[in-house]
C-alpha cells in the first residue's frame, strides 16, 4: 500500500505524475522497474552500474540535505535552491519519486524566500529518504550478494 | 564521438557518463560551468557538449553565450539539459545559444537519438568547412595570377613585388601550383630549330666530300 507521503505528492498542485493505484509504480518508495533499467547499459567486466549509482545517491542525498538544512537555518534562497535541485534531479533518476516532490515543494519554496514551512517539508524528505535507504540498501545487498 | 558532460550533480553525472561511452562515445567529464567553459576554449575541445542549467560556479547558460562568442570556425554542438520545463525556459535556453533541449528526468533512447543528431549536425558542419578551406585555397591561388604583370618588351622577364625580374617559367612557377614540360612549338621551329639543323648539314657536307 502507499505510504502517508503519497497525500502529500498528490494534495500539491506539482508537476510531477502522482499515484493513482497501489499498482502504479510511482507508489514505491523506489520505483524499481526504473532503478534496475540501468541495466541495460551495465558493460560486461565493469562494476555493478546500479550499485555504483545507489552508493553515490545515498551519499550525495546525505550531503545535499546537510545543505539545506544549512540553507534553511540561514534563511539562504539560493543555497536552498541549489542543494533542492540537484536532489530533485538525481532522486528522479533512480526512481524515487517521493522524494523528488519533497524536493519540488522545497525549490518552490526557495523561488518564494517563504521559509516558515521550509523545516517541516525537509523533515518529511528526511523521513522519505530513510525508506529510500532502506530499499536501496537492500537492492544493493540483493546484488552484490 | 568526444562529448563533453558539464553536471554537477553526482548520479547524474555517473547516468550521463555510463549511457554515452555504451554508446561509444568518449567522455570528457566536467563538474561545473566555469570547467566546462575552460575545455570549451581548447582548441582541440570535443565538439558536442551536454550542459546541465543549474551549476555552480557558471551556468549552463552563460556558457552557451560565451561558447557563441568564441571566434572558432566550428562552435561546438551544445545540449541544454535541465529540469526546468516552461516554454520560456525552452526559449531561454535556445536564446542563449543552446542548439538542443532535453529536460529532466529525461529518457535514456529520447538522449540517443538527440546526441545522433548534434553528431550529425557536426559532421555537416565539418565537411562544410573543410569544403569554405578548399575554396579559399582556391580563390587565393587565383587571386596570385589575377592582376597587371609588368614583363620586359625584350626578354620577356616578369618584375615581381620585390622588384626582382624573373623568367615567365620561375615566375609562374612560383605563384601557381603549375609545372612545365618543356618542347619547342611550330614557329620557333622554324625560327630557331631549323636553321640551326640546316647549319650543321652545312657544316658536315664538306667533311662527307673528303
Amino acid at each position: 500500500m502507499c505510504h502517508s507521503e503519497i497525500e502529500i505528492t498528490t494534495d500539491r498542485k506539482s508537476t510531477l505524475p502522482v499515484c493513482t493505484s497501489i499498482a502504479d509504480p510511482l507508489c514505491a518508495i523506489v520505483d524499481m522497474a526504473m532503478l534496475l533499467s540501468f541495466e541495460e547499459v551495465q558493460v560486461e567486466g565493469e562494476p555493478d552500474v546500479i550499485v555504483e549509482l545507489i552508493d553515490i545517491f545515498l551519499e550525495e542525498a546525505l550531503h545535499q540535505m546537510s545543505a539545506m538544512q544549512q540553507a534553511i537555518i540561514n534563511t539562504d534562497a539560493l543555497a536552498l535552491k541549489h542543494a533542492t535541485h540537484s536532489l530533485k534531479g538525481s532522486s528522479a533518476s533512480l526512481g524515487a519519486y517521493h522524494m523528488t516532490a519533497f524536493c519540488e515543494d522545497l525549490e518552490q519554496i526557495a523561488g518564494n524566500n517563504q521559509f516558515h514551512s521550509a523545516g517541516a517539508v525537509l523533515t518529511r524528505l528526511q523521513q522519505e529518504f530513510e525508506q529510500v535507504r532502506q530499499a536501496l540498501l537492500a537492492e544493493r545487498q540483493r546484488r552484490c550478494q | 564521438m568526444r562529448i563533453l558532460i558539464a553536471e554537477d550533480d553526482p548520479v547524474s553525472r555517473r547516468i550521463l557518463v555510463t549511457f554515452l561511452m555504451k554508446w561509444g562515445h568518449e567522455v570528457v567529464v566536467t563538474n561545473n560551468g566555469l570547467e566546462a567553459w575552460q575545455v570549451l576554449q581548447a582548441e582541440d575541445a570535443p565538439s558536442l557538449a551536454i550542459l546541465d542549467w543549474m551549476m555552480p560556479a557558471m551556468d549552463g547558460l552563460e556558457v552557451c553565450r560565451r561558447v557563441r562568442e568564441l571566434p572558432k570556425t566550428i562552435i561546438p554542438y551544445i545540449i541544454l539539459l535541465t529540469a526546468k520545463h516552461g516554454v520560456e525556459e525552452v526559449v531561454k535556453g535556445m536564446e542563449a545559444g543552446a542548439d538542443d533541449y532535453l529536460t529532466k528526468p529525461y529518457h535514456r533512447d529520447e538522449l540517443r537519438v538527440r546526441v545522433q543528431v548534434g553528431a550529425r549536425i557536426v559532421e555537416l558542419q565539418t565537411k562544410l568547412s573543410e569544403r569554405v578551406h578548399e575554396l579559399e585555397d582556391a580563390l587565393e591561388q587565383v587571386k596570385q595570377l589575377q592582376g597587371i604583370l609588368p614583363i620586359c618588351g625584350y626578354c620577356k622577364k616578369i618584375r615581381d613585388d620585390q622588384d626582382y625580374w624573373q623568367n615567365v617559367e620561375s615566375y609562374i612557377a612560383i605563384h601557381s601550383e603549375a609545372t612545365f614540360s618543356h618542347g619547342v612549338c611550330p614557329a620557333c621551329y622554324e625560327a630557331q630549330v631549323k636553321p640551326q639543323i640546316e647549319s650543321l648539314r652545312a657544316a658536315l657536307k664538306p667533311q662527307r666530300a673528303d
